[in-house]
C-alpha cells in the first residue's frame, strides 16, 4: 500500500472537494496528486476514517461557531457613537502621525531595555540592602548559617516610590559595538536612532518621539551639526560628554526639559538575549547564507532550518543581520522585529520572571557593556516603575519628519533637515494631549 | 447589493457621516461576532470592533473592491486589531513594587479564556466549543478565521500576520489537536505522522 496521506494534503483534498474552498483555490493539490490521494483513499481504511473525521470536525466547527455567534449581544448604537467620537478626534490632528509599526518596535526595545535595566537595578539594590549581601561574600565551607537568612524580602520601606512629575529620556541607538568604541575612542560615534521617551505617570501621559539623525541642530559650543553626530562631538570634547551634550542639544531643540540620556549598542541586544536564556522564533523558511561574513574578512556560513528555533544571542544577531531573503517579506527588518518581539515576550513572561529576577545581577552586568547612561541605579528603578505603570495605549508616537522640518543642503553638501520651531512646538503640544 | 455598498463606501470616503453610519451598522454584527470569537471577552471584542471601524473609515480610500469583498476586508482588519489588542494585553504592565511585596510570586499569567457570554448548548456543539478552547491560541484563531470568518489562506495570512504556509499549518495543527480531543479512542496520532504523497509543488 502507498504511504499514508499527510494532514496537509488531506485538508487540501477536503477543501478542494467542498464548498468551503470556493473562495480559496487550493494551490498545493495538483490533479495528479489528487488522483493519487483518491487512489490511496480507496485502499486505506485508516486514511478514509481520518478524512471522515476531518470532514465531520470541519462541519461541527462551523455549526458550533455559528451557534455561538447567535448569542453574542449586539449594541450597534453604542459602538457607532464611540467610533464617530474617535473619528472626530482624529480629524484636526494632521501633524501627529498615525501609528508607525517600526517605531513601535524601536520603542518596545527601548522600554524593554529600561525595564530590564530597572529590574536589575532593583534587584541590585535589594541585594545590597538586603540579607543577600552576606551570602555574596565568599564562604568556602558550606556550613549552615548561624541564623537562617530570611528570603529576599519586599522592597525596603525607605524606598521613595514613584517619582512625581514628568521625566524625559533620550535614547540613542548605535550600531557599533562597545569594544571598538572603547578601544578606539577616536572616531566620532554616529548614532543611528534617536528616540525621546517622555513619561508623566501622574497624568498618565507618555509619548515616544523619533528624531531623525539628519536633523540639523544647534549644538551648544559646537555650532550646527546633524543630530546623529552630537554624541560623537561630545565624546571628542574634553569638557563635555556625549550623552550630556546630546541631552542638552535635543532639550533646546524641542523646548522640552530632558533629564536623562542613554546610549544602547547593538551588542547589548546579544548580551540581553543570552542573559534571558535565548529567544524562540518561528523561522518561516530555512536560511542558507554561505557568505555570511565572519568579521575578519572571511566567511562563516550560516544555516538555520525552518520551524520554531531557539536562538542564543550570537545566533540571534546573525539571524537578524544576514542579507539573504528566502521568501518575500522574510527580510532583515522582519527578522529584527521578530527578535525584538521574541525578547520582549520572554522578558515579560510571568513564569520566567522569577528566574530572571534571580539572575538579574548577571543581566545588569551583561547589559552594562552595551548600555551607557547617565541614569543612576535609583533613576533606572524609578524609570522602570514609571514604565510599568503605563500601558501601550497610554503612549502616543510620532516622528519629527516633514511635518516640522525642511530638507536642505549645507555648504559642505550634507543633506540635512532644518527644524521648524513653531511646528515642533505644536507637535509636542499635540503629543502631550494625545497621550491621555 | 454590491452597488449599494460601493455607493456607501464612496460617500463615506467623501466624508458623508450618514453613509459611514450605515456601513457601520450593516457590518457591525459580523465584525463584533468575529472579534468575540477571537478574544472571548465582550469588552475586548467591542474595543477591537471600534478600533477596526476607526481604522477602516480612516483608510477607506485603500479598500479595493477588486481584491476582496468589503466584509472580508473588515474581517481581516478586525482580526489584526484583535492581535494588536492581545499583544498589548499580554505585556503584563505589572507593578514591580506590588510583585516584590507579594513575595516574588506573580499570579498565574493569563486568566485563561473564560468565555463571558453564557451559552446555551446542545451536545456536540458544547464538546466542540470546549475542545476548540483547548487548542493553542494561534491555531484556534486560525480555525475561527477559516471556519467562521470564511477567509481564504492568503487572507488568513494577512489577518494573522504570517505567511500563507504558516496560516495553513496552523489550521492543520488546529485540526490535529481537535481530532485528538474529540476522538480520544481513535488512532488519530497517525495524522501527525502522515506522509506526503508525491511531491508538493
Amino acid at each position: 500500500m502507498s504511504k499514508h496521506i499527510h494532514d496537509h494534503q488531506l485538508l487540501s483534498y477536503l477543501e478542494a472537494a467542498s464548498s468551503v474552498a470556493e473562495a480559496s483555490p487550493v494551490a498545493d493539490l495538483s490533479p495528479r496528486l489528487r488522483q493519487r490521494v483518491e487512489a490511496h483513499l480507496c485502499v486505506c481504511p485508516a486514511c478514509r476514517a481520518r478524512l471522515e473525521r476531518l470532514t465531520r470536525t470541519a462541519t461541527d466547527l462551523a455549526a458550533t461557531l455559528h451557534a455561538v455567534e447567535e448569542q453574542v449581544p449586539l449594541a450597534p448604537a453604542r459602538s457607532w457613537a464611540a467610533v464617530a467620537r474617535r473619528l472626530e478626534r482624529r480629524r484636526p490632528r494632521p501633524d501627529v502621525l498615525p501609528f508607525r509599526p517600526l517605531l513601535r518596535h524601536v520603542a518596545t526595545l527601548a522600554i524593554l531595555v529600561f525595564i530590564v535595566a530597572g529590574l536589575a537595578g532593583l534587584i541590585h539594590t535589594l541585594a545590597v540592602t538586603g540579607p543577600a549581601l552576606t551570602r555574596a561574600t565568599p564562604t568556602p565551607t558550606p556550613t549552615p548559617p548561624a541564623s537562617p537568612s530570611p528570603p529576599p524580602g519586599p522592597l525596603p520601606r525607605s524606598y521613595p516610590g514613584r517619582p512625581a512629575g514628568p521625566v524625559a529620556l533620550l535614547v540613542l541607538g548605535a550600531d557599533g559595538d562597545s569594544r571598538t568604541s572603547v578601544a578606539g575612542g577616536t572616531a566620532a560615534d554616529e548614532t543611528d536612532a534617536l528616540l525621546l521617551l517622555y513619561m508623566d505617570a501622574e497624568a498618565k501621559r507618555a509619548f515616544l518621539l523619533s528624531i531623525p539623525r539628519d536633523l540639523y541642530v544647534d549644538v551648544p559650543g559646537h555650532g550646527q551639526a546633524r543630530a546623529g553626530q552630537v554624541y560623537g562631538l561630545g565624546e571628542q570634547d574634553e569638557a563635555a560628554n556625549g550623552l550630556g551634550l546630546a541631552r542638552e542639544t535635543i532639550s533646546s531643540t524641542l523646548g522640552l526639559p530632558v533629564q536623562h540620556a542613554a546610549l544602547v549598542r547593538l551588542d547589548s541586544f546579544v548580551a540581553l538575549v543570552d542573559a534571558i536564556g535565548g529567544v524562540d522564533v518561528e523561522v518561516p523558511q530555512p536560511i542558507e547564507d554561505p557568505t555570511f561574513p565572519d568579521g575578519h574578512g572571511g566567511t562563516d556560513p550560516l544555516s538555520i532550518p525552518a520551524g520554531r528555533q531557539h536562538l542564543d544571542g550570537t545566533l540571534a544577531l546573525r539571524y537578524a543581520r544576514t542579507r539573504v531573503v528566502p521568501a518575500p517579506g522574510f527580510d532583515r527588518a522582519f527578522r529584527q522585529r521578530q527578535l525584538i518581539l521574541a525578547a520582549h515576550e520572554r522578558v515579560t513572561r510571568l513564569d520566567l520572571l522569577p528566574g530572571l529576577i534571580a539572575q538579574a545581577p548577571a543581566l545588569w552586568s551583561a547589559m552594562a557593556g552595551g548600555l551607557e547612561t547617565d541614569l543612576s541605579l535609583n533613576d533606572a528603578i524609578d524609570l522602570a516603575l514609571l514604565v510599568t505603570g503605563l500601558t501601550a495605549d497610554d503612549v502616543a508616537t510620532a516622528t519629527l519628519d516633514e511635518c516640522c522640518t525642511l530638507p536642505s543642503t549645507t555648504s559642505v553638501g550634507e543633506r540635512v533637515l532644518l527644524p521648524q520651531p513653531d511646528e515642533i512646538e505644536a507637535l509636542i503640544e499635540n503629543l502631550l494631549e494625545e497621550g491621555r | 447589493m454590491d452597488v449599494l455598498i460601493h455607493d456607501l463606501i464612496k460617500r463615506a470616503t467623501a466624508g458623508d457621516e450618514t453613509a459611514a453610519r450605515e456601513l457601520h451598522d450593516t457590518h457591525y454584527p459580523a465584525v463584533l461576532r468575529l472579534a468575540y470569537m477571537l478574544l472571548q471577552n465582550l469588552q475586548d471584542a467591542e474595543d477591537a470592533t471600534q478600533d477596526a471601524f476607526v481604522y477602516a473609515f480612516a483608510h477607506l480610500a485603500h479598500y479595493d473592491p477588486q481584491r476582496s469583498a468589503f466584509t472580508t476586508w473588515l474581517r481581516v482588519i478586525v482580526a489584526s486589531r484583535c492581535r494588536d489588542l492581545q499583544r498589548r494585553r499580554r505585556i503584563p504592565w505589572l507593578s514591580l513594587q506590588e510583585m516584590l511585596e507579594a513575595g516574588l510570586e506573580p499570579e498565574d499569567e493569563t486568566p485563561g479564556h473564560q468565555p463571558d457570554v453564557v451559552l446555551e448548548w446542545v451536545g456536540v456543539q458544547q464538546m466542540v466549543w470546549e475542545a476548540l478552547n483547548q487548542v493553542p491560541r494561534k491555531s484556534r484563531q486560525a480555525l475561527i478565521l477559516r471556519y467562521f470568518g470564511d477567509l481564504s489562506y492568503p487572507e488568513l495570512a494577512q489577518a494573522l500576520g504570517c505567511s500563507v504556509s504558516t496560516a495553513k499549518s496552523r489550521v492543520v495543527y488546529g485540526h490535529q489537536v481537535l481530532a485528538r480531543l474529540l476522538n480520544p479512542g481513535a488512532r488519530v496520532e497517525l495524522g501527525t505522522h502522515g506522509y506526503h504523497i508525491g511531491d508538493v509543488p
